[in-house]
């Protein structure tokens, strides 16, 4: 967040690599893509989708979306640490953004695990091969992410960054933003709109 | 010790710290921070009463779109950067959203 002399100056290409942007763009095009292809098959399966989606665990699709938004945060201010030249804080923060990821990934595996035990497959029926395949490709996306937390992680820890020198955890921390950008539309689109 | 910004500046008078940048002793990303999670649960809450229709549609999607931009403009930084990278992002929301509100109006025809 803006809280450094580096913030507050207006620039001309986004934080991070310039290569990330370019990624992060592709990544959006292939999720809205998705996005629309569920809600146009749900115009033409509407009684399908409403029935199926009050079997859904919606304070877990909210409880993930809080943890996401939190991690978001948290990256936040790691980034602004790192420009402050706080390697120390900037590993707290981004650490604390990690856990919130794995709390994610465990409510995620638990929802899953409930589905698969109640024999729900993606043949089950065209709302749930959207809900499993779109929630699926979603999580590989946070498992990403924080396969990417973890290796800036390691790096500020060893002095890889500093208030100079810090395109890797912007790069990092706009990825991150943009798996938490994507659930921000995912969660009330397949877990509450009806 | 931090910068003279990022610190809190007291005022031996006043007393209360003032942060530059801040409002109400919170950083504009904390605010964010708190407005989205509000956001959440409105959204959450009315999922929560099963309503549905065209203005619940709209409001709900409302809601997410402007936690996009908020994501975008305050986590991800585009608030600073020129206006071609803010309306890649917004026209993505923008998009997405108005073919979503599509879809959802051709069901329900």
């Amino acid at each position: 967040m803006m809280d450094t002399p580096a913030d507050t100056a207006r620039r001309a290409s986004p934080p991070g690599d310039f290569a990330i942007w370019i990624f992060i763009f592709a990544e959006l095009l292939v999720f809205g893509i998705f996005f629309l292809a569920y809600a146009f098959t749900r115009s033409q399966n509407v009684v399908l989708f409403d029935e199926s989606q009050l079997d859904l665990d919606r304070a877990a699709g909210a409880v993930n979306t809080v943890l996401l938004i939190t991690s978001s945060y948290f990256v936040v201010r790691a980034v602004a640490a790192i420009r402050a030249g706080r390697s120390n804080a900037c590993v707290r923060w981004l650490t604390a953004a990690a856990v919130c990821g794995g709390g994610f990934v465990a409510i995620k595996l638990f929802e899953f695990g409930v589905k698969f035990g109640a024999g729900i497959t993606l043949s089950s029926n065209t709302f749930y091969m959207f809900y499993l395949s779109l929630t699926f490709f979603h999580f590989m996306h946070v498992i990403m992410g924080m396969v990417i937390l973890t290796a800036v992680i390691l790096k500020v820890r060893r002095g890889g960054y500093s208030a100079h020198e810090h395109t890797g955890v912007e790069t990092g921390a706009s990825y991150w933003h943009m798996v938490d950008l994507v659930w921000v539309i995912l969660f009330p689109l397949v877990y509450v709109i009806r | 010790m931090g910068d003279p910004i990022s610190i809190g500046i007291r005022d031996p008078l006043t007393v209360p710290v003032v942060t530059k940048g801040t409002w109400l002793g919170l950083r504009p990303c904390t605010w964010v921070w708190l407005v989205l999670v509000g956001l959440t649960a409105v959204s959450f809450g009315i999922g929560a009463l099963g309503r549905s229709g065209v203005g619940v549609m709209g409001l709900l999607l409302g809601i997410a779109i402007v936690k996009g931009h908020l994501i975008s403009d305050f986590f991800m930084g585009l608030r600073r950067t020129s206006l071609l990278w803010r309306s890649l992002l917004l026209a993505w929301l923008a998009i997405v959203g108005g073919g979503i509100a599509a879809a959802y109006l051709i069901g329900m025809s």
